[in-house]
């Protein structure tokens, strides 16, 4: 008989706390706390909001980074029992935008005030993570580093999944991270995508999005149907080729994408109990988004956005939302889509504005990311 | 099993007399739109894929094609450019080198040139980056979720080279080259195919590696190729099986431009590649060309 992915094991680490339990509890009370990061490197420095992880003490960025891994990993293993021989084999599913670039940025800063000959990108940044995966928790087997922008975690997660459901694997692990470096913030400033304050998903007055570093990690095993709480069912990714920054405004391609989920996970849209939205606080992606949801669903159902909560993870936000609604799931209720106040009359739809109670079903989880590249994941909860 | 339907690729050694090669007239001659905000891994790819897709007929292009790019360090050059103008000249990256820096940037322009719509992904695993996009490919094919896979692996010329060496963890005065290197893969069927890759397969150390090749010894007009001959040598000259050696000069990308080549070449025999990692691990693949 075919094997389902079973949701065996999840960790997270978030601005919001360590542990699912303190990440839920902040998220149904709507938490919005973050920090103000300052890059004075520039002829013009400038400051933005960050969701950071301030727990760690250490400013060492790998010493950081392999922190949050082992924060998020050491939850997710808490209730499982692998051998070492099973560990070695576990395929190894990672997604992240950062990877190594934050290590490599102050590398690369040292050796320039040391005045020695500095050169840029000193390591082979996509093999941070896996690397530590090996030398500290044993899991040397294949290992994948997806770097598809805010889709990367949710694609490893989809291949994952994937793996487990053909057979070919017993276990599947897969970590999304994104840490923090100077690049992508200059970046995001620079291409005037950060909001001044708050984020505020699908909000008539949203102005941009704040960016977060994190952790998420989820530990998939293969059963027999009805042998597991939670399932990945299945996902689909797409490339929409409108534009390098943002999905086609119409919604095409983004409902294309959730309509092969749906198609790949054997159900259909009445299916869906309720929708995790991407949900950035982008005037122009929620657009794409609004107008994708409203082409698949006849009537939309509950949905609502995370990134208000624990920042924009970028290619991490794959695993560590879709860990947190596995969470959420366990809870049997979601949250307020924080950050949301003001209805914007011209997506025609608004998302929840107080936590609710879920039952049994099919639930969407959605992550769109630059590059056209569209990511659409179903969670079963028996 | 995969079967290979077509390959296009770029080559090039790298010196640094003479700069890198310019790819735009060539990229420009091939591609469909002129693409200007595009940095050279970007280049690379579009070259390679579009090279690859030209050798076949244009209703081969379905919707459900996933596209699959293996890289050791991606957009490196660009990604360098970026460093400099922020730690050095104190300037926050312009927006179009930040995009750029973004791995999956490439797959947004090859997916436009070749008027791809699905699955669309960037992964990495040192210089086993083949052996990683392969296997993500076969994954989805066995899957139904594509009907064909087009897998590139590219890494390209970075200058200087001595400071590229040291990334990379090779003496300095190592002879290196850029390559862009492609494949269009079907699930094994009775249509004629240029190739079929039967294995790809990852091995935790030295033994379970000897295990797999003791049983591929046996068979006659087999090839082997390793990527970093020092840790398997004596493994490998015990074998029955001859070395193919291409002149490709050192890049992370490399196997993909032995396999492309032992194809083109050696019809009706077969090429077992070898990539050693840092980790002790082995990623293999093995490939029997057809007549």
């Amino acid at each position: 008989m075919a094997k389902v992915a079973k949701l065996a094991g999840a960790g997270v680490i978030t601005a919001l706390g360590r542990g699912l339990h303190a990440n839920c509890e902040a998220l149904y009370s709507s938490q919005l706390l973050h920090q103000t990061r300052q890059l004075e490197l520039f002829e013009i420095p400038f400051e933005a909001p960050y969701f950071a992880v301030l727990e760690d003490n250490n400013k060492d960025p790998a010493q950081h980074l392999k922190w949050l891994i082992d924060c998020a990993l050491e939850e997710a293993l808490s209730g499982t029992n692998l051998s070492h021989e099973t560990r070695r084999d576990i395929p190894v599913y990672i997604g992240s935008s950062s990877y190594g670039i934050g290590i490599g940025e102050v590398l690369y800063q040292q050796a320039i005030k040391l005045g020695k000959s500095a050169i840029p990108i000193p390591l082979d940044g996509f093999t941070q993570v896996s690397s530590h995966l090996r030398q500290q928790h044993g899991f040397s087997g294949p290992d994948y580093a997806y770097n598809t922008a805010c889709s990367s975690s949710a694609n490893a997660l989809i291949s994952a999944a994937t793996s487990i459901i053909e057979g070919n694997s017993k276990y599947a692990l897969v970590i999304g991270l994104e840490t923090f470096n100077a690049t992508t913030l200059a970046g995001f400033h620079n291409m005037q995508l950060l909001a001044p304050s708050v984020m505020r998903p699908f909000d008539k007055h949203r102005d941009g999005l704040i960016l977060g570093e994190g952790c998420g990690v989820l530990l998939l095993q293969a059963v027999e149907p009805g042998a597991a709480d939670i399932t990945i069912c299945g996902g689909a990714s797409h490339c929409d080729t409108y534009s390098i920054s943002v999905s086609n405004p119409d919604g095409s391609a983004v409902a294309e994408v959730m309509q092969e989920a749906l198609t790949q996970s054997q159900i259909t849209a009445a299916d869906i109990v309720a929708i995790k939205a991407h949900g950035t606080g982008s005037t122009l992606s929620e657009k794409s988004e609004a107008a994708g949801m409203k082409q698949v669903f006849a009537n939309i159902p509950p949905f609502f956005s995370l990134k208000a909560s624990v920042g924009h993870t970028l290619g991490g936000c794959g695993a560590i939302e879709t860990t947190l609604m596995a969470a959420l799931l366990a809870n049997k209720k979601i949250p307020a889509s924080a950050g949301f106040k003001t209805p914007d009359e011209s997506l025609g739809i608004s998302p929840i504005t107080h936590p609710q109670t879920i039952g049994p079903g099919y639930y969407m989880l959605n992550f769109f990311g630059f590059g056209g590249n569209n990511s659409s994941l179903i969670l079963q909860m028996q | 099993m995969l079967d290979i339907i077509s390959l296009g690729d770029y080559y090039a050694p790298i010196n640094e007399t003479d700069g890198l090669p310019n790819l735009r007239p060539n990229v420009n001659a091939i591609c469909r739109e002129k693409f200007r905000r595009i940095d050279r891994f970007i280049q690379l790819c579009l070259l390679g894929s579009a090279r690859c897709m030209q050798a076949i007929e244009s209703n081969s292009h379905t919707s459900r094609t996933g596209l699959y790019i293996g890289s050791r360090f991606a957009a490196m050059s660009n990604t360098i450019e970026v460093q400099e103008q922020m730690f050095l000249h104190g300037q926050a990256p312009k927006p179009v080198n930040f995009i750029n820096t973004l791995s999956n940037s490439a797959g947004y322009y090859v997916a436009r040139n070749l008027q791809l719509k699905g699955k669309n992904l960037f992964v990495s695993r040192q210089n086993a980056s083949l052996e990683a996009a392969l296997s993500l490919a076969q994954l989805d094919l066995q899957s139904g979720q594509i009907e064909q896979a087009l897998v590139g692996v590219v890494d390209e010329g970075v200058l200087p080279l001595a400071d590229h060496c040291q990334r990379m963890g090779i003496p300095a005065n190592t002879a290196i080259g850029e390559g862009s290197h492609w494949f269009l893969l079907r699930p094994t069927s009775k249509t004629q195919a240029l190739a079929t890759i039967t294995d790809i397969d990852t091995f935790h150390d030295q033994s379970d590696l000897q295990t797999w090749l003791s049983d591929k010894a046996t068979l006659r007009n087999h090839f082997i190729y390793c990527d970093r001959n020092v840790k398997t040598s004596k493994l490998i000259n015990d074998l029955p099986m001859e070395n193919y050696k291409p002149t490709l000069q050192y890049y992370p990308s490399r196997t993909g431009g032995v396999l492309l080549r032992f194809i083109q070449t050696h019809k009706k025999q077969a090429l077992i590649t070898i990539c050693a990692d840092e980790a002790g691990r082995f990623h293999v693949t093995r490939t029997i060309v057809h007549g």
